[in-house]
């Protein structure tokens, strides 16, 4: 929590840059808690042990925009919601649920993209039920929710909307590379 | 602002138009037929919210937020929810639909959708 600020010289505007809160969770292959789940409990999610490893991005690189004047741009850098964590926690469970990506959309909305292996109407229908359980469990928040398949997706998971927050758990990659 | 009716009216538009392209148009634009169904699944919704006195949205990402907290149906929330990741894929993975798979994305999920919102059909 808090907030970073990247100083440049005083002038034009700079290109995006990914943004400072950025997160990657790695499910590791063959985690015998990754499939089975574990039982939720009321702890603050901060306090829960999470059966994936918690590693940081590589700092933010920033983009050559070919322009040498760009004035001073601030970056607030928020948590990932709570609500997230338990979303996240249930799709899991959920065999074939290659990676969530998680950033802030438009109009303080929370956009999660749900990344399956296979898009068979079973494994939808699971993602689909654990989304409307989050919306109605987090009465105050917003979200707008996606369901890609993995092999379908193009370009990289780089976040372009999420000004605030951007995590991602799990690889796009069926290679965990 | 649109009221229930107007969101009805367009709702059937884009009905009319995804057959439209079934029946006329090549294979080629059928991922627009798709877009079709799942604009007309947005505005059956938005009628719905209309319909129940609902607060009018302002942005669409909190549609199905909205949508779902106001209805509680989570059946119908399903149905909308497969339409619009349908139309994702044709907008931007483009996925390639061929006929039976559009007609069965209609058949499937936006008439029990409608049925769902509107069981005794309006006439406007």
């Amino acid at each position: 929590m808090g907030e970073a600020s990247i100083s440049e010289s005083s002038g034009v505007s700079p290109a995006p840059q990914a943004p400072l809160s950025t997160t990657i969770v790695h499910r590791p292959r063959n985690h015998p808690s990754a499939e089975t789940g574990q039982q939720d409990t009321a702890a603050p999610v901060q306090e829960l042990e999470w059966p994936w490893k918690l590693e940081p991005l590589p700092p933010a690189v920033p983009l050559d925009t070919g322009r040498t004047k760009v004035k001073t741009r601030r970056f607030t850098v928020r948590p990932v919601p709570d609500c997230v964590h338990a979303f996240v926690r249930a799709a899991a469970k959920i065999a074939g649920v290659r990676c969530v990506v998680v950033e802030d959309g438009e109009a303080n909305s929370i956009h999660i993209t749900t990344f399956l292996e296979r898009l068979s109407d079973d494994h939808r229908q699971q993602v689909y039920e654990i989304e409307g359980a989050t919306i109605r469990d987090n009465p105050t928040a917003v979200f707008d929710f996606h369901v890609r398949h993995a092999e379908e997706a193009s370009g990289s998971l780089a976040s372009i909307a999420g000004k605030h927050y951007y995590a991602v758990w799990g690889d796009l990659d069926a290679s965990g590379k | 602002m649109p009221l229930e009716n107007d969101h009805l009216t367009q709702a059937r538009i884009n009905e009319e138009f995804a057959e439209l392209l079934l029946n006329t148009a090549e294979g080629r634009f059928l991922g627009w037929a798709v877009v079709s169904l799942f604009y007309a699944a947005v505005h059956y919704g938005r009628a719905f919210l209309r319909s129940c006195k609902a607060p009018v949205i302002t942005s669409h990402p909190g549609f199905e937020t909205h949508f779902m907290n106001v209805s509680g149906n989570q059946a119908a929330y399903n149905l909308y929810r497969r339409l619009k990741d349908e139309s994702e894929r044709a907008r931007y993975d483009c996925c390639v639909y061929t006929q039976n798979e559009v007609l069965e994305l209609k058949k499937l999920y936006l008439i029990p959708l409608r049925e769902i919102l509107y069981p005794n059909p309006k006439t406007s």
